[in-house]
């Protein structure tokens, strides 16, 4: 039986560092220095951008700073999103022989793991517009996907009972994106799951539904591992060259911009 | 003193809105700088700053533009918007430097 490892690491005091290590563990799969791998995780209280957004345009900067929220870019395309410990994430990296079409293997398939996830808690949850999950009208949780290093990336965060408010002041809507929706506030289209079902929600419960969903899509027994030396030391790296660094966080530099990064990240995964 | 001025617009896709940001050079009429931003998807990711370099240089032509983009989004696959979203962007971006279609 195929396995997927399932691995529990995060940093929620130090977002950069937890998008520092989504990369670093999709960049050691992809070296096949380890094998398919889930991972779920936490961030306290950040905003994670897209790797094509402007962050000032997305991000009410100076509320942030104000309320502690930290902003940070992830490697994948896609909206902002608010992150506390009210919020599960959970990320994928796999590999798999004869994908015909990549797009809809990442945005049809990979994210039948997490609509399975959500039934096991009892939600009905709908597939909405390439990428939100929807349970009652309400999104609950949005994805994005990436090819990139040749391996089938997918990660996404579902709302469990984040703080709204918080989401709602620092997060800018587009008036542009006002108009399509009908809504008038971005706190009107999301919604916490734990909200949506009625009951409250645990992480374990979120960890074993997620696990679960998994391990049915990909008919694969899962472990809970530890991050492999290389995945701490492509992850310091990262960090240290890219995460922690205005320069990727904020202005937009694309990933071959990081030359000395990528020199030192051969090393390890050549 | 600078002959330069930008130029913005944005364009909602029906995934994602494409933000284009466009210094235009008054006196050679070309495009000095561009970014754009937004939360669309593109793959390979790195076609959009391909994208960018395609534009910069650009004379204020709506279809030497318009060509540029389509020859930039070649093969590149987007999910949720389409390369006519993009051209409509930039020319909307342009559309301030006095560019018509």
């Amino acid at each position: 039986m195929r396995e997927l490892r399932v691995l529990l690491y995060e940093t929620p005091h130090d977002p950069y560092m937890n998008l520092a290590f989504e990369e670093a563990f999709t960049r050691v799969r992809a070296a096949d220095l380890t094998c398919d791998t889930l991972r779920i995780w936490r961030n306290d209280r950040a905003v994670v951008i897209g790797y094509f957004q402007e962050a000032g345009a997305e991000v009410k900067l100076a509320e942030a700073e104000k309320l502690g929220i930290r902003v940070v870019r992830r490697f994948t395309g896609g909206g902002a999103v608010y992150h506390d410990l009210g919020n599960i994430n959970f990320a994928l990296a796999i590999k798999a022989e004869g994908v015909k079409d990549p797009i809809s293997y990442l945005y049809s398939y990979l994210i039948g793991g997490a609509l399975r996830a959500l039934k096991l808690l009892g939600a009905s949850p709908r597939l909405e517009n390439v990428n939100d999950i929807v349970v009652n009208q309400r999104k609950v949780s949005g994805v994005a996907a990436s090819t990139r290093w040749g391996v089938y990336f997918l990660h996404g965060c579902i709302l469990v009972n984040a703080d709204l408010t918080a989401l709602a002041k620092v997060l800018r809507v587009p008036k542009e994106k006002l108009r399509d929706k009908g809504v008038s506030e971005v706190k009107y289209r999301v919604a916490n799951l734990s909200e949506v079902l009625g009951r409250e929600l645990s992480y374990r419960e979120l960890v074993k539904a997620l696990v679960k969903g998994y391990e049915e899509l990909l008919k694969a027994e899962s472990y809970v591992d530890l991050p492999s030396k290389e995945e701490v030391r492509v992850a310091q790296l990262l960090y240290e060259y890219k995460y922690s660094r205005n320069e990727w966080n904020l202005y937009r530099a694309p990933h071959s911009a990081f030359k000395n990064l990528e020199e030192k990240l051969k090393e390890i995964l050549a | 003193m600078s002959h330069s001025l930008a130029y913005e617009a944005v364009k909602k896709a029906r995934k994602g809105l494409i933000r284009v940001k466009i210094v235009v050079d008054e006196r050679s009429r070309r495009i000095a700088d561009v970014r754009i931003t937004g939360d669309f998807f593109m793959y390979p990711e790195d076609a959009l700053w391909k994208l960018e370099d395609e534009l910069r240089g650009a004379a204020l032509d709506a279809s030497e533009v318009t060509a540029k983009v389509r020859r930039a989004l070649e093969g590149v696959r987007l999910v949720g918007s389409t390369p006519e979203d993009f051209t409509e962007a930039v020319l909307a971006a342009l559309r301030g430097a006095g560019v018509r279609e």
